[in-house]
């Protein structure tokens, strides 16, 4: 079992690098999060939208950076699910 | 190899002497006047990094990488506080008082298990990450990855679960909820599955002498349960979990803000085993047949410095075992199979009010609970029946005497028992009040040092009156070690059958030379927790010694004859030494592994002779690892157990075939879980005692129940095999109101 689970950690890390294809484009939105529970609200809703690929949640900076593929989501579908949660998202940078 | 360490060591010196180091106060503003706040946790928002605030209410941190810039500042009973720092000035914070620590601040930053660095008593938390892990059906199940606690079957028909810590019986831990005293006297037999897992927010395992606040109970620790408040972060919830043996639960939850001040929630817990199973085929049910309803309402209301909790709760609790043709609709006198019949009822009811003072660290609390329990048995043709009252109530006055470095508590307490318990028509109930005072002082001069001293002293109905000194010492040496020290008393009146229930699953004659004997014990511990900075994370290593002296006990003695079990009051050596070591990392920022491994020596004197006590695993290992994914879509977790030797009371009279070995095989039992997270759902499978190790033939003399050898309460290991089981998890979560 041990040995299966260091596996799973090598292929997922290998998995991670290995990301930002053609077709994915990372953006980071400025949201207007204020503690430790937005964080965590954040990160059960956001990567669960359709298309979400990574999602990681700066709260000093007030940036949360997101890994999408483009043919499943925009950025205008990203800022409603932060807007369906609370909270108001305003891109502030994108890598295609 | 020695240029690599030294220019290493240069490095690790050189990004130390640049890390940036603030200062700063942590005050109460009344008035013109600045109360400094002395043990005030200021961390590094993110991280574990931390210290807490000295007798001035100063603290002294230094930044790790300029990257982590927020401070936070958290104190029980004021508003937590948090500032972003760019250069390094001196910090002037001013914490308001009113509202209490917010739940998810905690569980954001700390580990899975973590201990307290500012305690001065040695308290493991287990958060609701940890209680995620593994499936965790009610209490018992929750201790799995903790090498402290060991849960295990206290026979193989009955299917009660009970938990030895530092060696001993569980009835030596005190079980509190939430700082109330639960599963006290007849329902510690089956307690811990009265307490499901899905209710709960968090465990405290306090081990050794406690607080005295909380009664003279406890000596080999305390084990506090947080359960879900009404007004957390969980609107609603439903889990279901079903396994290969039958067994079948659901579980709801819901919380309601009424208006701003009031919040109420319901849990409702409904369970049973459904399936008749006999796996090692000796015409006994492996686990009874049966269901449990569970429920509990609570209330909460909270408005500036006035805090007050209250619930109510019920409980049904049905089991059927025995053997598989047993009709349990006719009465056992009717019948030649052997049957079990228990039934449970328990009402349940509590009151908690707190009022917080102007005057900083200074509160008034009430506690008051009431349970009626009702338990009606039948192993074969042995009847026990119970009924229990239990009031307690607790004032609890918090303040300090000239600054906040000497905090004190104090207060009165009253605890009634009226225990109508008859064994085979035989009255062996008890009715006891106990009424007592108690005073703990704590002395705080640095983020350092910590020491906790209290005093109780309680009038017995039965025994007289007692005093209960505790003592416990921290120190906390920068940057990395924390030593711990702790000597207290520890008093608990015996409840011999409740307490031994397992006993009844066989033919043995029980004699009770002494039933309700007030027990006494000293427990003394040293501890050391090491946090060593490696990578990105702190290699935490815990290391424990405690030992357990009893200067009265009730002694259970089945070494007399296999056909009696004996029940007396022994002054003579008694003791426990249990060492413990324990190390944890989290690798790769999400794979946590938890490696540990315990000793024990429990020795008691039955009939002048020192011997081990018997079903008593002289040392155990532990070995667990968990891993997330980034985004925590998927769960693994993994667990490895190890249990040493055991004696086993001889059965050397028995014919050749009902003859077990004096001693217990050694063995391994592992679990694994998956769990596949979506936005509202959890879907988890997961399998137990993988290795599939079980003890062969549990019941002894199955064929012959009624024989004078029948025994199915010499279990020392799992009854059950390989099992896997499945589960859904349903979560609907408050929304946060915008500032």
């Amino acid at each position: 079992m041990l040995s299966l689970l260091i596996v799973f950690v090598a292929i997922n890390g290998t998995k991670v690098m290995a990301q930002e294809k053609q077709d994915e484009q990372k953006v980071t939105f400025t949201v207007n999060m204020t503690c430790n529970h937005c964080k965590l609200l954040i990160m059960k809703n956001i990567p669960y939208e359709k298309g979400v690929k990574d999602v990681s949640v700066d709260l000093d900076k007030k940036e949360v950076t997101i890994l999408f593929k483009k043919n499943k989501i925009t950025t205008d579908q990203l800022i409603k699910a932060f807007e369906k949660i609370g909270y108001t998202a305003v891109l502030k940078e994108s890598k295609m | 190899m020695k240029y690599i360490v030294f220019t290493g060591w240069f490095i690790l010196q050189s990004i130390t002497l640049s890390a940036i180091q603030y200062i700063g106060k942590v005050f109460e503003k009344q008035g013109e006047r600045a109360i400094p706040l002395v043990g005030v946790n200021v961390y590094w928002a993110g991280t574990s990094i931390g210290t807490s605030t000295n007798a001035q209410g100063k603290f002294s941190i230094e930044q790790p990488n300029p990257s982590i810039d927020i401070l936070v500042f958290s104190f029980v009973g004021y508003q937590t506080d948090s500032v972003k720092v760019s250069s390094a000035t001196r910090l002037e914070i001013n914490l308001k008082p009113g509202k209490e620590l917010e739940e998810v601040n905690v569980v954001e930053r700390i580990r899975a298990t973590q201990i307290s660095k500012i305690n001065p008593i040695l308290v493991q938390q287990i958060g609701n990450k940890e209680l995620n892990r593994f499936a965790c059906c009610n209490l018992s199940e929750s201790f799995e990855s903790n090498a402290s606690v060991d849960v295990a079957y206290t026979d193989a028909v009955s299917g009660v679960k009970q938990i030895k810590m530092l060696g001993l019986s569980g009835t030596y831990s005190q079980m509190l909820l939430e700082n109330m005293p639960i599963l006290r006297g007849a329902e510690g037999a089956f307690g811990l599955e009265y307490i499901p897992g899905t209710w709960m927010q968090s465990i405290a395992v306090s081990k050794g002498a406690a607080s005295v606040k909380n009664g003279y109970e406890s000596i080999t620790g305390q084990i506090n349960i947080q359960f879900k408040e009404p007004g957390g972060l969980e609107k609603l919830h439903f889990y279901a979990y079903g396994n290969q043996d039958g067994k079948l639960e659901a579980n709801t939850g819901f919380s309601q803000p009424i208006d701003s001040f009031w919040n109420t929630s319901l849990l409702v817990h409904v369970g049973g085993n459904f399936r008749e199973l006999d796996m090692n085929h000796d015409g006994f049910l492996d686990k009874p047949k049966g269901q449990q309803i569970n429920m509990l309402d609570r209330w909460e209301f909270k408005k500036n410095h006035l805090s007050w909790k209250a619930g109510v709760g019920y409980l049904y609790d049905e089991r059927l075992g025995g053997q598989v043709n047993y009709d349990h609709q006719k009465p056992q006198s009717e019948q030649s199979a052997y049957g079990i019949d228990i039934n449970n009822h328990r009402i349940q009811t509590f009151s908690k009010l707190g009022v917080l003072f102007d005057r900083p660290k200074t509160s008034l609390g009430i506690i008051i609970t009431y349970s009626l329990f009702d338990r009606n048995s039948q192993y074969g043709l042995n009847q026990y029946d119970v009924k229990q009252h239990n009031g307690y109530i607790n004032l609890i006055y918090e303040s300090y005497l000239s600054t906040t470095a000497h905090v004190f508590s104090t207060g009165i307490s009253g605890v009634f028992d009226a225990n109508d318990a008859t064994y085979n028509q035989m009255d062996i109930g008890f009715r006891e009040w106990v009424p007592g005072v108690f005073f703990e002082y704590n002395y705080l001069p640095s983020e350092h040092l910590s020491v906790l001293a209290g005093l109780r002293y309680d009038y017995s109905s039965l025994h007289g009156g007692f005093a209960t000194p505790r003592i416990h010492a921290k120190y906390h040496f920068p940057a990395y070690v924390t030593l711990r020290g702790s000597v207290g008393k520890g008093y608990r009146t015996a409840n011999a059958l409740a307490e031994n229930s397992n006993i009844l699953a066989s033919s043995r004659m029980v004699f009770f030379e002494n039933n309700n004997i007030r027990e006494e014990a000293w427990n003394f511990g040293l501890s050391m927790v090491n946090e060593i900075p490696l990578g990105a994370d702190d290699l935490v290593w815990a290391l424990d010694f405690f030992r357990t002296d009893f200067k009265k006990q009730l002694l259970v003695d089945w070494d007399q004859t296999a056909r009696e079990v004996h029940f007396y009051n022994s002054e003579k050596a008694s003791f426990s030494n249990s060492f413990q070591t324990e190390l944890s990392y989290t690798l790769f920022g999400r794979l946590d592994v938890t490696a540990a491994w315990r000793y024990n020596m429990v020795k008691a004197t039955f009939q002048d002779q020192l011997r081990q006590v018997p079903f008593r695993s002289n040392h155990k290992g532990l070995f667990s690892a968990s891993y997330r994914t980034r985004m925590e879509k998927w769960q693994f977790g993994t667990n490895l157990q190890f249990y040493g030797l055991q004696r086993i009371p001889s059965t050397e009279e028995n014919l050749t075939e009902n003859q077990r070995p004096a001693q217990s095989e050694s063995y391994l039992v592992l679990m694994a879980q998956v769990t596949k997270n979506y936005r509202f759902w959890s879907f988890y499978v997961g399998t137990e005692n993988l290795t599939n190790f079980t003890m062969h033939h549990p019941v002894i003399d199955a064929q012959n129940p009624f024989g004078d050898q029948f025994d199915a309460s010499m279990v020392w290991g799992p009854v059950y095999g390989q099992m896997f089981y499945a589960g859904v998890k349903w979560i609907l979560e408050k929304r946060e109101k915008k500032q």
